[in-house]
């Protein structure tokens, strides 16, 4: 909460007229933010003088503070906005610090901390001066001036002024103190002149369809409100670079500025992937002679919208950015913060509105001996000698964090312009941010050296960067042997002959025996005729035959095209046939499953030979002997699944699954003593690594059959009673062990890969087991590309490449992109498939030979976008295929898994689209009550509001593809009945909160779970919003928290928790009226809310307030009164303190008809008058009509049902269910239930539903005891005509009224009556009765 | 709005002075129908220009876009002369939205 404590200003003040809007616009994000200092200007340097001199500084800076209204503004809420204040006399802020101790780097530090302090607005001065003594004649000094009230400018003619009293010289301008008030005057003017229309509409056709925001990737998942916090880095261009900027500029009759901008929209292009670029960059404002010396903030920001085509030349993205500065430049006198709320972009809270990326040419048209003080990396040797004092540069680094990214130049060094790169540290590391500024040199420098070639053709990169991504994406070279996966084994089997090789059902293989069992089976297929390039179909349950079979079928120079029963018939069918296999190797048991059509050769029963004929290939010449294989031979077909279309066959040479074997090997360091248990399915080609290489290093291979690999508690039984060191397995596989309670291994090391690591399972199983290796790779390069340790604490990345592999980053140029950018990742080397079986076509596409980034290599195109840190880790970013784009805006689907992953109680989440909205699907941990609408707030605590999921579906479990990965295509379609457009207030400060967005907002109705962002809000009508609740409750909401927890539910939630509402009367205002107008009140009905009102109210005339009075026991404990008598007389003191005498007007539906009855009699017996008294369809309270009894769990029933009543929707909860329930479990079950429908706010507990309870119990008890006498009083009776219970054509009130009794007809029955449409009909029956007069005598 | 008796001349040098001190050139070898770009002007240089005209010519409230409709000094001069006689000045066909 922020102090609101009334700054004292000691002497008088008035306020000023007007505030300009660019000092507006930054007091709303000081009011959002008030510990923002990205918005202090701030100005350092060291000092040798005498100390006498301090002493005259201080006197003239006391002399400028009382010349100049400029240097003592201070600015306090209005009602609309910031007000503008200039005391009479402000002391100087001057903080002393005695750094003489201090070593060079923790002064640096300190004078940093303390530039960042923040100002409070509403206290002046708003700037100050921080001096240190470093040594006897030694001083650093900073000043440090907040935006709001002084531009850059202003900070130099301050200094300029100094200095030349200090010289006792007069200066070459008159200073100027007050301008700034006429400036801003002047600009309310022009604001509300044609030409400033016309330069509107102009903005708003230049800004049409802009994107929504620049999607540039960073380091960090964007949080949901910016931090401004940022950091800086210097950088340079060299002379020639600076020259050849200048002569492209003077060719193209344009700025230098113009050249750099360009080059800079280049930059953002490729940092984004957008080619439509909106970039901030400030002007002076100082247009007029007027301005030109005086102090104050100015300074107005133009968005230029640039474009960027790679197919064009430098010198045409020149020519086409000089034309969209202009453009933009001829709209400058519009202020930025003014235009926002003209043009009402979308409005996403998580990121500065319409650019997010600034650039700035900063110099001083004076000054220029200073021009080294404003570098922030100035070079040694620059020094000014002051009126016999002696200045050096002591560069600060500032106004960071208020974009994304934001480059300012201007400056020069050495006949070379010198600049910084500013980024937001919520989006970026420092790191990153080092090579994007070494990225900007290079792209500058490329450019004016080629500014005729396209953009396309230019190389990218510096030498250090192409050094260091070759270095990095390069894998060991190592010599493979000459040797295919057979004759390894044999080896090994040579060298390990009785090591145990293979453990399955219980049985254990030695070496020596897999071998033989291996030449057995290759021995019965070069029987059957199967030769050399051959595929062989294998289909067998996972035991030891299987491995003998698929290296029987490698010994016999064949190929083996893997089929996992488990698959659907048709689909092992089409692999048998696509792969064109001549022979299947089976089992007996599993003929039912198997394709047709193809010889048979039974695993359990090689003596029989072939069942069936094979075939010859085509063109295999009779009794020609086939030449010897070589390690470039097909080893196996596995099959994918493409997105579309049928799957494909990946073709793998020996050579690759060699250098698989042995570089992983090497990698893990698996040895003889090594024992891995094999889970995966041989129709993944990860198997490969789990069944082979054991083998290869004289280890064992533990056969886990399919059932236990599926289940996740007698897995975790198998890993404990296996012994096994390894094991490899997807992410969805570690999660269901995870949720099967498993709580690691300490002697397992994990491979885990085939899916995105998640964090939060990376974080699990570091610690818990010996290690863990995230893989990653694609079927087309053999099995995994690259391998590498997790360490959860510095994030995930997929690790180093495997030997002879090299891993390309490339934009889709085929350009290696610098560190820190992204594009897609391409791998080549010895892991690369021969190609696609039988698609050629297929296999052209995705590899490919002569890309730029390394001509003469044939590389593989993973889909896959990846992205090189900057300390040379691997980043994967999620498919290509899988961004997603709503409403504009680039949504990393992996990023808010992995926000929702994180929620407690959530095990696993997937997020898709549908429908153009994200839908989150969320598997609870096993015990875990987890509510869709507590994970959609828990995820908007660290998402930007776009990326929120708007439907959350539980489900019990996830669906998988056979490999064990998550399948998206098979995810249920969300049942959209929760999530309804619409939804209504619920409780009486929700209803007060709709109100007041309707009115702020200016429309007519709004739901509880709507954004405020999201319907028109922005920050001027957030700060009205907060006062209007500040009024109400005496709650402070800052308006940060608004950006955060933007939904009335949200916010009702904030409200309640601030606690004070409790003490107001239970009278809600549903309208606001015209002032002097009477009040319509309206009662409670049965129950006792009121949000019963709030459609009936949107169609009653306007002009007169509309107050609902709500049963006091809602909302505090023990206030339930059991009487309507009792009732009446508290209401009344309720309405008298809002209106003190009659005439009054009443009403209400239901009960509340039978309150107002009442009411309306005791006012009458008072001496009041009653103008108006209306009961909605309300039963009059005799005899014949009070309703029977009934037992607790009946009401209880009753209750829940009429909970649900107002929203539409249906809440039966049987008598005998609550019943066996009793007690608390009852209303808890009543709760979940009702909360679920989303007819409770969603902080409910148990407490409010007892409350409300209460209240309805004690209604009842009322209305069962309520005979009251007849009265003379009228009536206007509306009796809904569509209900089924008959009560009479009066309703029974011809009994009471001894007035006149007028009774309206109108639709709806007893419950819809006060609901669309019907409300609409019964308020135009009351509407004839409320003639909208004004009372004189009131007020 | 005329407050003195300039001539067009008078402008121009005005222009070219005030020119070729942004550009750090002798007044002389600065050439009225080249480009200001050409000089290697940019916007701080163009307000600096913009402060000396509304100096010596008396004029105020200048559009922005002045010296990116009329870049060179033989141009702006007659544009200003116009202002300074009130006449309407059009602004260049690529200003127009």
């Amino acid at each position: 909460m922020t102090d609101r404590t009334p700054t004292t200003i000691d002497s008088p003040a008035a306020p000023l007229p007007f505030v300009n809007a660019q000092q507006v616009g930054l007091w709303f994000i000081h009011e959002t933010d008030p510990q923002c200092s990205a918005y202090h200007i701030v100005f350092g340097a060291e000092v040798t003088a005498d100390p006498e001199l301090g002493v005259r500084v201080r006197e003239i800076l006391d002399d400028l503070m009382s010349e100049h209204d400029a240097l003592r503004v201070c600015f306090r809420p209005g009602e609309d906005g910031p007000t503008q204040w200039v005391p009479e006399s402000v002391p100087l802020d001057i903080r002393h610090t005695d750094a003489r101790g201090l070593d060079p780097q923790a002064l640096r530090d300190r004078v940093r901390t303390d530039t960042r302090i923040p100002f409070d607005l509403s206290r002046p001065p708003l700037w100050r001066v921080h001096l240190y003594r470093t040594a006897e004649r030694t001083w650093v000094f900073a000043v440090v001036m907040h935006h709001v009230a002084a531009d850059f400018w202003s900070l130099a003619l301050l200094l300029s002024e100094v200095r030349s009293r200090l010289e006792g010289v007069p200066n070459r301008f008159t200073l100027d103190g007050t301008a700034f008030a006429a400036y801003a005057e002047q600009q309310q003017r022009f604001l509300a002149t044609d030409k400033a229309r016309a330069l509107v509409d102009g903005e708003a056709t230049r800004l049409a369809d802009a994107p929504p925001g620049l999607d540039l990737y960073g380091d960090l998942p964007r949080p949901p409100a910016p931090t401004y916090d940022g950091g800086s880095v210097p950088f340079a261009l060299s002379a020639a670079a600076t020259e050849a900027v200048r002569d492209l500029a003077r060719e193209a009759s344009a700025t230098p500025y113009m050249v750099l901008l360009s080059a800079y929209f280049v930059l953002l292009s490729r940092l984004s992937g957008q080619s439509d670029v909106l970039v901030g960059t400030p002007t002076s404002g100082r247009l007029q002679r007027q301005f030109r010396d005086a102090l104050g903030n100015f300074v107005n920001t133009v968005v230029v919208r640039g474009e960027v085509d790679e197919n064009a030349t430098y010198r045409e993205v020149l020519a086409s950015t000089r034309a969209r500065t202009l453009e933009a430049m001829r709209a400058q006198e519009l202020p930025f913060p003014w235009l926002v709320r003209e043009l009402a972009p979308p409005r996403d809270p998580s990121r500065t509105p319409l650019y997010q990326a600034g650039f700035a040419w900063d110099r001083l048209p004076f000054l220029t001996d200073m021009d080294a003080f404003f570098l922030l990396d100035p070079g040694p040797g620059a020094r000014l000698d002051v009126a016999g004092a002696t200045l050096r540069p002591y560069p600060l680094p500032q106004q960071e964090g208020q974009t994304d990214l934001w480059i300012e130049m201007g400056g020069e060094r050495d006949g070379a312009f010198a600049g910084v790169l500013r980024y937001n540290t919520d989006i970026f590391e420092p790191g990153t941010a080092r090579e994007l500024a070494a990225t900007f040199v290079t792209t500058v420098q490329t450019l004016v050296q080629h500014p005729d070639e396209p953009l396309h053709r230019l190389a990218r990169g510096d030498e250090r960067q192409v050094a260091q991504l070759a270095a990095q994406g390069s894998g060991p070279v190592r010599e493979l042997p000459p040797d295919r996966l057979p004759e390894l084994f044999r080896e090994q089997a040579g060298r390990t002959p009785e090591a145990t090789a293979l453990v399955a059902d219980g049985e254990e293989w030695s070496y020596r025996r897999l071998l033989a069992e291996t030449e057995r089976v290759a021995a019965a297929l070069r029987t059957a005729g199967i030769a050399r390039g051959d595929r062989v179909a294998v289909m067998a349950e996972r035991g030891a035959p299987l491995v003998a079979a698929l290296l029987g079928v490698l010994e016999a120079d064949a190929a083996y095209v893997p089929l996992d029963p488990k698959l659907p018939v048709e689909r092992l069918a089409y692999m048998a046939e696509d792969s064109r296999a001549r022979l299947l190797l089976g089992e007996r048991s599993l003929e039912e499953n198997r394709p047709a059509g193809l010889p048979v050769l039974n695993l359990d029963d090689l003596e029989t030979g072939v069942i069936g004929t094979v075939a010859r290939e085509p063109g295999a010449g009779e009794g020609a002997e086939p030449a010897a294989p070589t390690p470039s031979d097909l080893a196996y077909i596995l099959y994918t699944s493409g997105s579309t279309g049928r799957p494909k066959g990946v073709a793998i040479p020996h050579r690759a699954l060699v250098n698989l074997l042995l570089s992983m090997r090497e990698n893990t360091g698996f040895s003889a003593s090594d024992s891995l248990l094999a889970v995966t399915t041989v129709s993944f080609d990860i198997a490969g690594l789990e069944l082979f290489m054991p083998l290869v290093a004289g280890g064992r291979v533990i056969v886990c059959d399919s059932e236990t690999a599926a289940d996740g508690a007698r897995l975790a039984a198998r890993i404990e009673d296996s012994g096994a060191t390894w094991m490899q397995a997807t992410p969805t596989s570690w999660r269901m062990l995870r949720d099967a309670g498993w709580d690691g291994c300490p002697r397992l090391n994990v491979l885990c890969g085939g899916e995105e690591l998640p964090l939060d399972l990376a974080e699990f199983l570091t610690g818990r087991v010996a290690a863990l290796h995230n893989v990653y790779g694609p079927t087309e390069t053999t099995i995994w590309s690259t391998e590498g340790r997790v360490d959860p604490a510095r994030g995930i990345d997929i690790g180093r490449p495997l030997a002879n592999t090299q891993l390309y980053v490339l934009d889709p140029q085929g350009r290696s992109v610098e560190p820190g950018f992204p594009g897609e990742l391409w791998i080549g080397g010895e892991g690369l498939a021969i190609g696609y079986w039988d698609r050629p076509e297929l296999t052209a596409e995705r590899f490919v030979t002569g890309l730029p980034a390394a001509p003469r290599q044939r590389l593989y195109r993973t889909g896959d976008r990846a992205r090189w840190t900057s300390d040379g880790r691997l980043l994967h970013h999620g498919r290509l295929d899988n961004q997603v784009k709503l409403r504009g805006y680039r949504i990393e689907l992996a990023e808010v898994e992995a926000v929702l992953q994180a929620v407690d109680g959530v095990s696993a989440a997937v997020v898709v689209v549908r429908d153009d909205r994200l839908v989150g699907y969320v598997v609870p941990e096993p015990g875990a009550e987890l509510r869709t609408a507590e994970i959609k707030s828990a995820a908007a605590v660290s998402l930007p509001q776009y990326m929120v999921p708007g439907i959350v579906v539980l489900l019990d479990e996830l669906p998988l593809t056979a490999n064990k990965k998550i399948d998206r295509n098979r995810l249920p379609a969300p049942a959209v009945t929760s999530d309804a457009t619409f939804e209504k207030p619920r409780d009486a400060t929700e209803i007060t909160l709709a109100r007041m967005w309707t009115e702020i907002l200016g429309i007519p109705e709004v739901g509880v779970h709507d954004n405020f962002f999201d319907v028109g809000g922005h920050s001027l009508l957030a700060v009205r919003l907060s006062a209007a609740v500040r009024e109400e409750w005496g709650v402070e909401i800052p308006i940060s928290e608004l950006l955060r927890q933007g939904t009335i539910a949200e916010l009702a939630t904030l409200v309640r928790r601030g606690g004070q509402e409790t003490s107001r009367t239970p009278v809600v205002t549903l309208r606001e009226g015209e002032p002097d107008s009477r009040p319509l009140f309206l009662f409670h009905p049965f129950g006792g809310t009121v949000f019963c009102y709030v459609e009936l109210t949107r169609h009653l005339p306007a002009g007169r307030a509309v107050l609902a009075v709500e049963a006091p026991g809602i909302e505090n404990v023990g206030e339930a009164e059991v009487s309507v008598e009792g009732m009446a007389t508290r209401y009344i003191e309720y309405l008298r303190e809002i209106q003190p005498t009659g005439p009054y007007a009443l009403g209400g539906w239901c009960f509340g008809g039978v309150i107002a009855y009442e009411v309306a009699g005791q006012l009458r017996a008072a001496g009041e008058e009653i103008e108006l008294l209306a009961a909605i369809d309300s039963r009059a309270p005799i005899e014949e009509n009070i309703p029977e009894t009934a037992d607790d769990a009946t009401i209880l029933s009753w209750f829940a049902r009429d909970l649900a009543v107002p929203y539409g929707k249906t809440l039966d909860i049987p008598a005998e269910d609550l019943r066996a329930l009793g007690g608390d479990a009852a209303f808890d079950h009543i709760l979940q239930r009702a909360a679920a429908l989303g007819v409770l706010a969603e902080d409910a507990d148990r407490a409010q539903i007892l409350r409300y309870f209460e209240a309805y119990l004690a209604n009842g008890i009322a209305l069962q005891t309520y005979l009251p006498e007849p009265n003379d009083l009228d009536l206007l009776l509306l009796r809904a005509v569509d209900e089924q219970v008959d009560y009479g054509p009066k309703l029974g009130w011809e009994a009471l009224i001894k007035g006149s009794l007028q009774v309206v007809d109108v639709s709806g029955d007893h419950n819809s009556v006060m609901y669309p449409p019907h409300a609409a009909v019964a308020a135009q029956a009351i509407a004839p009765h409320m003639g909208a007069h004004t009372d004189d005598a009131q007020g | 709005m005329n407050t003195r008796n300039m001539t067009l001349d008078d402008v121009k040098n005005v222009l070219t002075e005030a020119v070729a001190a942004e550009a750090g050139i002798p007044a002389g070898e600065l050439a009225t129908d080249q480009p200001f770009t050409s000089y290697g002007l940019d916007s701080m240089a163009a307000l600096s220009v913009g402060m000396e005209v509304e100096d010596a010519c008396g004029l105020s409230d200048l559009p922005v876009d002045l010296l990116w409709d009329h870049p060179t000094v033989d141009t702006l001069a007659e544009a200003l002369w116009k202002l300074m006689n009130a006449e309407p000045v059009p602004a260049a066909a690529d200003g127009q939205r």
